[in-house]
């Protein structure tokens, strides 16, 4: 039997059954280097040297941000800026909900720390004024999705892992456009709804308050300009900034909003721990993986097979994002990163799609992914702090999908939404 | 017997949370510093940068061995929850085996990779690659146990709560 065939086919066969994708993608390594006539112990090292990359190190720090900001009432302070922003706006709740994601993602970078934090605030808000349940809760998954296109984003990093070196400041530059893009397609989409079902405006805080709200939202939206900013502009590396994103969630808890103690940041930290070992060992196991992928010619042949279809670059490009959606909606973000970068980035760059642009189609993909059953992290978290079944809120969420598959489309067709801010900045070619 | 090994496996994993969070604090520290230097002190710091090198293979193995004990690793799930009970068990408990066999063979490799590296140092931090790689043999031997604990439970139709799946 070819070696491809072993690998890749022993890899689905182990995940199909059940078997965690960390341990397939190993499993799978071993046997095909095992019948290539590679001693085993050449895996084991690829594994230990696929973590021990420094600019890695960003990710495991950029979700322990984002784990401290969830706790440290940066959620809080964002929802209230945006309900000074957007609440007398009919539907006003509903655009709220929009514009507190965007800005949650412009500082944390993670949808589900976003759903976990603003969910409980925002979804008995809504509905408490009349919103329907399910409508809030799928808004609420929906607009979350904002928290992995706009910068900072680990899953980004990720990528640029994964693609073997994609400017991360490129990427998150990258990103603003279409992030923003779906948070503006779902304010429309709820405006729509808001017009037809009567829900309410709200009444503007008074001025006193309004000043101390938005004192404190810009204190954590100061985040994003310190991070991304010194990302995009050289001053500083994704690593390092990943370091002052924590250092700055936890003085802002800390220090300025006072809902954080000492204590709080170790039980952040072990509740962190899950989360950041097994995306790691992920990172390691894709490594070996794509090792041998690489080796076996395996996205040469696929970009082949993509090819010999027939139809030219747009059919290729329309056929990877309905593997990429269907993919999304089997399986989790980064595992699909890990394994689908090495294979499908070869495809997108004969279709002529910059690696910077594939990212940024990747993580929209996977985005509707993560709000679609049967499996959905994003919808599960938010039907649990929701309290709605998945079915329901499924049902709901077919109203948002329309503008997110439109910011999708646009993001691989025009090449503007993607590549202007980093040309503009950073002077990328 | 049964609860005395549960205790003694929940502990250890228990300690490897712990190690791995203290780890991940340290981390932040290293590269923390490192970013210090570099702009205050106006030199780069190879030290912490191989620190937290180290610290991340580290955090990745302790924590995935952890992450065995209570099923903590993404997997697909779609087709295992759509079987019949009997079914169910099957597959969850070839999973276990497979891992259980995985780890075994990373146990025996970690050892050659061990044997490899003994060697070669780190270049700032005078210690043999060998000992920090140490950590593949000896998370990969939990990572045996835990699984083929997790096996026998399973077979023996005693699998509860603290071995419990998730997505």
């Amino acid at each position: 039997m070819p070696p491809a065939v072993i690998l890749i086919g022993s890899f689905l066969l182990l995940v199909l059954i059940g078997v965690p994708i960390s341990f397939c993608l190993g499993i799978a390594s071993i046997v095909t280097a095992l019948s290539m006539g590679f001693p085993p112990v050449v895996v084991a090292h690829r594994v230990v040297v696929g973590m021990q990359s420094f600019p890695l190190v960003a990710i495991p720090l950029f979700i322990l941000a984002g784990s401290i900001m969830a706790r440290g009432g940066v959620a809080r302070r964002i929802v209230d800026f945006a309900y000074l922003l957007v609440g007398p706006f009919r539907g006003g709740l509903a655009m709220v909900n929009c514009i507190q994601a965007m800005f949650f993602g412009g500082v944390s970078g993670s949808a589900l720390a976003d759903i976990s934090s603003a969910g409980p605030i925002l979804i008995p808000m809504m509905t408490q004024k009349g919103y329907d349940k399910e409508f809030s809760t799928a808004l609420t998954i929906a607009a979350s999705t904002q928290g992995i296109i706009i910068p900072p984003s680990q899953n980004m990093i990720i990528y640029a892992m994964a693609a073997g070196g994609v400017s991360v400041g490129a990427l998150f530059l990258a990103g603003y456009i279409p992030g923003i893009m779906i948070g503006v397609g779902l304010m429309i989409t709820s405006y729509v709804i808001a017009v037809k079902r009567g829900y309410p405006r709200e009444k503007r805080p008074p001025l006193r308050q309004s000043v101390r709200i938005m004192v404190d939202g810009v204190l954590a939206l100061f985040a994003a300009v310190v991070i991304v900013g010194g990302i995009a502009f050289g001053i500083f590396t994704a690593t390092e900034a990943s370091a002052v994103a924590v250092i700055y969630s936890a003085i802002l808890g800390l220090f300025v909003y006072r809902e954080l103690h000492l204590r709080d940041l170790w039980f952040v930290l072990v509740d962190s721990v899950k989360i950041i070992s097994t995306v790691m060992f992920l990172i390691g196991s894709a490594a070996a993986f794509g090792w041998l992928l690489a080796l076996l010619e395996v996205p040469a042949t696929v970009t082949a097979a993509f090819a010999a279809i027939g139809g030219g670059p747009i059919v290729m490009l329309l056929l990877m994002n309905l593997l990429l959606i269907l993919l999304g909606m089997i399986m989790d973000v980064a595992p699909l990163i890990v394994i689908t970068t090495p294979i499908l980035l070869p495809v997108a760059i004969a279709a002529g799609m910059s690696p910077v642009t594939f990212g940024i189609v990747l993580l929209l993909n996977l985005g509707i992914g993560l709000t679609t059953p049967p499996v959905g992290t994003g919808l599960f978290v938010g039907c649990a702090v929701g309290g709605t079944t998945i079915e329901s809120t499924t049902r709901a969420m077919v109203k948002f999908w329309p503008a997110m598959l439109a910011v999708l489309l646009l993001s691989t067709f025009v090449p503007w939404f993607t590549e202007f801010l980093p040309k503009l900045i950073m002077h990328t070619s | 017997m049964r609860i005395i090994i549960d205790r003694i496996l929940s502990g250890l994993e228990k300690t490897m949370q712990t190690l791995t969070a203290v780890l991940i604090g340290l981390l932040t520290l290293f590269v923390s510093w490192e970013a210090f230097a570099r702009f205050v002190l106006h030199s780069g710091q190879f030290w912490s940068q191989e620190a937290s090198l180290i610290a991340m293979s580290w955090i990745g193995l302790i924590g995935a061995a952890g992450a065995v004990w209570f099923g903590g690793h993404i997997s697909l799930t779609l087709i295992v929850d759509r079987l019949p009970a009997l079914g169910k068990r099957i597959l969850r408990a070839f999973s276990d085996l497979v891992v259980a066999a995985f780890s075994f063979v990373l146990f025996l490799t970690g050892l050659t990779l061990v044997d490899a590296t003994m060697d070669g140092t780190w270049s700032s931090i005078p210690i043999p690659i060998g000992y920090t790689n140490m950590i593949v043999p000896v998370t990969a031997a939990v990572m045996c146990l835990f699984s083929t604990v997790r096996f026998l439970r399973r077979i023996l139709g005693l699998d509860d709560a603290s071995a419990g799946e998730e997505g």
